[in-house]
């Protein structure tokens, strides 16, 4: 059904998400480093040539060149340029990040709301969601990147059958958090309220239970984004995930390949900067997930942005009642009995 | 005679947790007549909340159980109506009001959709492009298509009668300042001092009273036909109680509604109800008219339960307390109820639980809203200290 949309007019969005990032100096850097980082994969789609001086395999007369003007981190032992490498990469590393929790927060998030709404036992919805739980602890049961190291064997090399791979072992977490969250939230009395007030089932679900369970769901998704590139670059340390030196380069991948090579042992900058790309972003999207917490519960956002107006609530309609007992005695025939004093308990 | 706005029936309401089986509500009758206000006054854990939240069917089934009793409204029985149906009577037919003001709006929304929820529902239903509750035989009418929300073109004209369609329109189409108009009105009508700010509050930025004003101002926005109060008064600290009582006894005049008032506190009941009945251990024990039952009491419970009320004509002692305590409701006492507790207690009093009767023995048993008792000893009872 086609509600109309409904939105109080103070306070857009965008200039409460301005005034938290303010107030909060951490999220701020956060929310610029994931800006950085995005806009700088951009450019490196749109053209690499206009930051990226070297191809990802061309050869320079510097060998094992420490970090220089010409090679800001460096060059291996064939000449190859690291800065250049590093860079390629942060696209399809970012890329890598958003697919498999973005997946797994979709997958894993629609199962985990269906299992923690419709729990009744011995209804549709209660077979349902004990279905999807039984499912769930099956994959939850299997240490994460064992499977999805077992699952690229059978999926085969590579970037796409490795995202895969981990997306299947990823989706479990966010069925346990958002069916958890689900489950503290519907027997909260708002929801009961809302059902006395005639809403639907659904309708409570998408609009009084998602809207709360989002705020945790979409801060996990953030710091998410962090382990899920740790845990593909630790695939690619292994060496299944991508192949280095290729044309597309990825952050683990350049990890393993220098220090199985062990050029590392001498030449450190080889690992330091695409290890450092890594915790960079990790970091960022971290940082990035504590300042969404603030900007999406209204109770935290307030802090940062009622400066203004006072806090004092505005002041309540005079009491004729004031001392309530008294009005009584003079209205109410029943007053003799002696037993009207509102409100001296509660 | 008018009909009953809500007819329950001999409700028994049982909870099952574990191997135990808790008998919360044991064979309640009510009538509500349309303007009316009933009190229901008891201690906690005598079953009051759970028979109110049990009319609107929203008691989690299970734990609970509905064991036997019709609730009608509007000619249909709410206990055979299907689940998948019951939002349809909730809201617009029976509103509700809850006892934790604190929690019992959405921290996420702010007030102005908190009531314009509301007030959509209401509107939609009035629009008929949603199904809504009609009572009688066929409960829900699926005979007449819900009105399509799109407008215009020939394919609608055909169905809808001359000058619907413009009306429809005006009425969708209504913009959000329109809809800000009626919130309003009922923020207004609730006594909320400059609305204009509360409307772009967050529910945790108002205090415990006004939070109960929002409440009290969505269940009404819906314009209910039956009203169910649970303790809306008891969260919140004596003087916002007073305020929020005030306004309740003020919106009873106003509003037409017929009203259904949980509460403890004698004091609450007293000022705002017309009937009046006392509940102990899942039984109503006496119903009567409010002055009535409380100037002479015919059940040993009701009075107890006066004399050990607060006053501030008793200005020393200690305050007056019902030795024993409320039975467990698993196992509840045989015959009466309060026979563990009963200064009147005899032997017939552990056999069958005794009638709610008349105490004017020679009026029609039929006659809605007298004084009645469930009491073998009713006479008596004035003759106790």
């Amino acid at each position: 059904m086609a509600a109309p949309i409904l939105v109080a007019k103070k306070d857009g969005p965008l200039s409460v998400f301005w005034r938290v990032l303010r107030a909060n100096p951490l999220s701020f850097i956060g929310f610029l480093m994931v800006a950085i980082l995005g806009v700088t994969a951009l450019i490196v789609v749109v053209d690499p040539n206009l930051i990226i001086p070297y191809g990802p395999l061309q050869q320079t007369v510097a060998r094992n060149a420490s970090p220089s003007l010409q090679h800001p981190f460096g060059t291996d032992n064939l000449g190859r340029d690291i800065y250049s490498n590093v860079m390629l990469a942060l696209p399809l590393d970012l890329g890598i990040g958003f697919a498999i929790a973005g997946s797994a927060l979709l997958i894993g998030g629609t199962l985990g709301l269906i299992a923690g709404f419709y729990n009744t036992p011995g209804t549709i919805g209660g077979w349902t969601s004990v279905s999807i739980m039984r499912v769930t602890d099956i994959f939850l049961s299997f240490p994460s990147l064992i499977l999805a190291l077992a699952l690229t064997r059978v999926l085969g090399l590579g970037v796409g059958p490795t995202v895969l791979a981990i997306t299947i072992t990823w989706w479990p977490f966010y069925v346990r958090l958002v069916r958890g969250e689900v489950l503290a939230v519907k027997h909260l009395p708002y929801v009961n309220a809302a059902r006395a007030a005639g809403v639907t089932e659904n309708r409570i679900l998408l609009r009084h239970v998602l809207r709360n369970v989002l705020e945790p769901t979409i801060v996990y998704f953030t710091l998410d984004i962090g382990t899920v590139l740790v845990t593909y670059s630790t695939i690619g340390f292994i060496g299944v995930a991508s192949k280095y030196p290729g044309p597309n380069p990825e952050w683990g991948a350049m990890l393993a390949f220098y220090q199985q090579t062990g050029s590392s042992n001498v030449y450190p900058w080889l690992v330091i900067a695409p290890g450092a790309a890594i915790f960079v972003t990790v970091l960022a999207f971290s940082l990035l997930g504590d300042g969404l917490r603030d900007i999406l519960d209204p109770r935290t956002r307030r802090a940062f942005v009622r400066g203004t107006i006072a806090h004092e609530p505005p002041p309540e309609a005079p009491a004729p009642l004031a001392v309530a007992s008294e009005a009584v005695t003079d209205s109410n025939p029943v007053a003799p009995v002696g037993i009207i004093d509102t409100g001296t308990r509660s | 005679m008018t009909e009953p706005v809500i007819d329950v029936q001999h409700l028994s309401i049982t909870y099952t947790v574990g191997a135990g089986t808790f008998y919360a509500v044991s064979d309640v009758s009510l009538q509500i007549y349309p303007g009316q206000v009933v009190g229901i006054v008891g201690e906690t854990g005598c079953g009051k909340s759970t028979l109110a939240q049990a009319i609107p069917r929203l008691l989690p089934e299970p734990p609970a159980t509905i064991g036997g009793g019709e609730i009608i409204f509007r000619g249909t029985d709410l206990v055979k109506v299907p689940k998948r149906q019951l939002p349809m009577v909730r809201g617009t037919g029976i509103g509700m009001i809850f006892q934790e003001p604190l929690n019992s709006l959405n921290p996420a929304y702010r007030v102005f959709d908190q009531i314009a929820e509301s007030i959509r529902i209401r509107h939609y239903r009035d629009m008929g492009w949603v199904k809504s509750f009609q009572g009688g035989d066929v409960p829900f009418d699926y005979s007449k298509p819900a009105a399509p929300i799109t407008v215009g073109g020939s394919l609608t004209k055909s169905i809808i009668p001359d000058g619907a369609v413009e009306e429809a329109a005006r009425d969708r189409l209504r913009t959000r300042s329109e809809f800000r108009d009626e919130v309003l009105e009922y923020l207004r009508l609730v006594r909320i001092n400059d609305p204009e700010t509360i409307l772009n509050l967050y529910p945790h930025e108002l205090s415990g009273g006004m939070r109960q004003r929002i409440m009290i101002a969505m269940a009404l926005s819906e314009k209910p036909s039956l009203l169910i109060a649970d303790e809306p008064t008891s969260a919140l600290d004596v003087t916002i109680q007073a305020q929020v009582l005030t306004l309740m006894k003020e919106l009873i005049e106003e509003v037409d509604a017929a009203i259904l008032f949980i509460s403890h506190d004698l004091g609450v009941i007293a000022e705002t109800a017309d009937e009046i009945g006392v509940m102990y251990a899942g039984r109503i024990v006496e119903y009567g008219p409010v002055a009535e039952v409380f100037r002479s009491p015919r059940h040993p419970y009701t009075k107890a339960l006066l004399k050990a009320a607060p006053s501030k004509y008793k200005s020393e002692g200690p305050l007056d307390s019902i030795a024993g305590s409320v039975p467990n409701l698993s196992r509840p006492p045989p015959g009466c109820r309060f026979n563990p507790r009963c200064p009147l207690v005899k032997d017939i009093c552990r056999g069958e639980h005794p009638p709610l009767a008349p105490i004017d023995k020679t009026a029609n048993p039929d006659t809605p809203g007298i004084h009645r008792s469930a009491c073998y000893f009713a006479d008596e009872v004035p003759g106790l200290p």
